[in-house]
């Protein structure tokens, strides 16, 4: 029997534990050249069933008049066999391009898209998945319901209204505008506050389905929720809702900044110059986003017995309030301009500065 | 008469390139605005239609190019799904003709096409 020393046994542990590692190099270098290959082929074959779906879809809009069975039946459309339609990968891009179709066409070609869905089958899969328990299965349901306007199930809607997660009830709020009627009434029922994410997209919604019936803001407007009251006001002053029967001073003397602050900015858009005096009277204990405020309402409704005002505004502590104050000098509609012009020519080099960045900036 | 349609979505592309092509239109198809610049400047389009946002380069430097550097008043209608006013406004400050947005009637987008080239004398 071979006795090999101490050396030779470590020279051999060393030599098979190469060994071994070449071979899990080896094999690691393997996977990833056959998971490189097929993440090649199956990029190859998605591409390959886009364009023939693709092409199907365009054909299927351009053709006048056919029923849709009629047009699938075809010899030479025969490309949606069921076998096909059980391939997932094949469902699943089926599904992304009518979805971008719907997303991008209006009109005739729109409910085209919809007869689409029907044909196979995926308004029933997003309906079912719309009463899922995970939020984002609601969502993506909900918003894929949104886009082809199958909007029957309202009662779960109206109960997503209260779902704590809040993408799920920004949809349920998109939702419910959508389904028509008064189309803010059901904002008014909302429990949980708003936040600027939400009130951003909601009114966004609004305005790109250029939705204008908004018997109910005054509801809104006195809500007890801020949040909701601020979405009221915001709708108002976007869709320039002149006639409101709306307490203001109740708003103006709200103990919430943000709901002062946007009345301020609606009646200084929509409103007259009836509230100067009250404005010019709560300024000195207010934010500075609401002075801000102040100062534009009193811009564009101010005269110039408010110039004295503003011209005390240019001596506040904050330079951002005497910007906006030399600012609302220039702008106003009165011969306050000469305020600037005077003021660059004062001689307290603080004003000179204040004038010439507005005079450069205008 | 050709059209060139600059869209980076291949559906959209496809649909455009299909339905004026059935209304007897040219078409001139690319996915990003490199290509569309190439395209203008071998291919001499009669009118463009282009989405402001693609790949490499969007539509803002495809109008750029035809107006400031090719000095060319050819009709240009900007699809796109922006509603931000400042976008619409800074494209047909730069020069595009029209703005259609996205989601769009087909019909609507046909008659805006003739217009223009009828405006053009074309």
């Amino acid at each position: 029997m071979t006795h090999y020393s101490y050396f030779e046994k470590l020279i051999i542990a060393i030599l098979v534990f190469s060994v071994i590692l070449i071979l899990i190099d080896v094999f690691i270098m393997v996977s990833v050249y056959i998971d490189k290959v097929s993440a090649k082929k199956i990029e190859q074959k998605k591409q390959s069933i886009r364009e023939k779906i693709q092409e199907y879809i365009s054909a299927w809009l351009i053709e006048d008049d056919v029923p849709i069975v009629d047009f699938m039946t075809r010899e030479t459309h025969n490309y949606f066999s069921d076998k096909q339609m059980k391939d997932p990968l094949f469902r699943e891009i089926l599904y992304e391009e009518i979805f971008i179709a719907n997303r991008v066409l209006l009109g005739d070609e729109q409910m085209k898209i919809k007869e689409l869905y029907k044909y196979f089958g995926f308004e029933q899969k997003i309906k079912k998945e719309f009463f899922k328990y995970k939020w984002y299965k609601i969502v993506n349901a909900a918003n894929d319901m949104l886009a082809i306007k199958a909007l029957e199930s309202s009662t779960r809607f109206t109960e997503l209204l209260d779902h704590p997660n809040q993408f799920v009830r920004l949809i349920a709020v998109k939702a419910e505008i959508s389904m028509g009627g008064d189309q803010v009434e059901i904002l008014s029922e909302l429990r949980y506050p708003l936040t600027d994410w939400e009130l951003y997209e909601i009114i966004n919604f609004l305005k790109r389905n250029n939705f204008k019936q908004f018997n109910s803001l005054e509801k809104l407007i006195d809500h007890k929720e801020p949040s909701v009251c601020v979405l009221g006001l915001l709708i108002a002053r976007t869709f320039q809702e002149l006639y409101l029967n709306v307490d203001f001073m109740k708003l103006l003397l709200s103990s919430n900044t943000r709901v002062r602050k946007y009345a301020i900015e609606y009646l200084a858009e929509c409103g007259d110059g009836s509230y100067v005096q009250i404005l010019k009277k709560i300024f000195p204990n207010q934010a500075e986003a609401v002075q801000k405020a102040i100062l534009k309402y009193v811009e564009l409704h101010g005269t110039d017995d408010d110039v004295p005002f503003i011209y005390n505004r240019l001596n506040d502590y904050r330079p951002a309030i005497q910007l906006k104050a030399a600012e609302t000098l220039y702008n106003m509609n009165t011969n306050s301009s000469g305020f600037l012009n005077y003021l660059e020519h004062s001689k307290d080099p603080k004003n000179q500065k204040l004038a010439i960045h507005v005079l450069r900036n205008q | 008469m050709k059209i060139l349609i600059a869209e980076d979505e291949s559906l959209l592309l496809k649909l455009l390139a299909d339905k004026f092509s059935r209304e007897n239109y040219e078409v001139i198809a690319c996915q990003n605005g490199l290509e569309a610049i190439d395209l203008f400047d071998e291919k001499s389009p009669d009118l463009i239609i282009t989405d402001l946002q693609m790949p490499y380069s969007g539509g803002y430097e495809l109008i750029f190019h035809v107006r400031k550097e090719r000095q060319s008043n050819i009709p240009i209608i900007v699809l796109s799904s922006t509603s931000v006013e400042d976008k619409i406004v800074a494209s047909l400050e730069l020069g595009a003709n029209d703005f259609v947005e996205k989601p769009f009637r087909f019909n609507e987008l046909i008659i805006r096409v003739r217009r223009l080239l009828a405006t053009t004398g074309k």
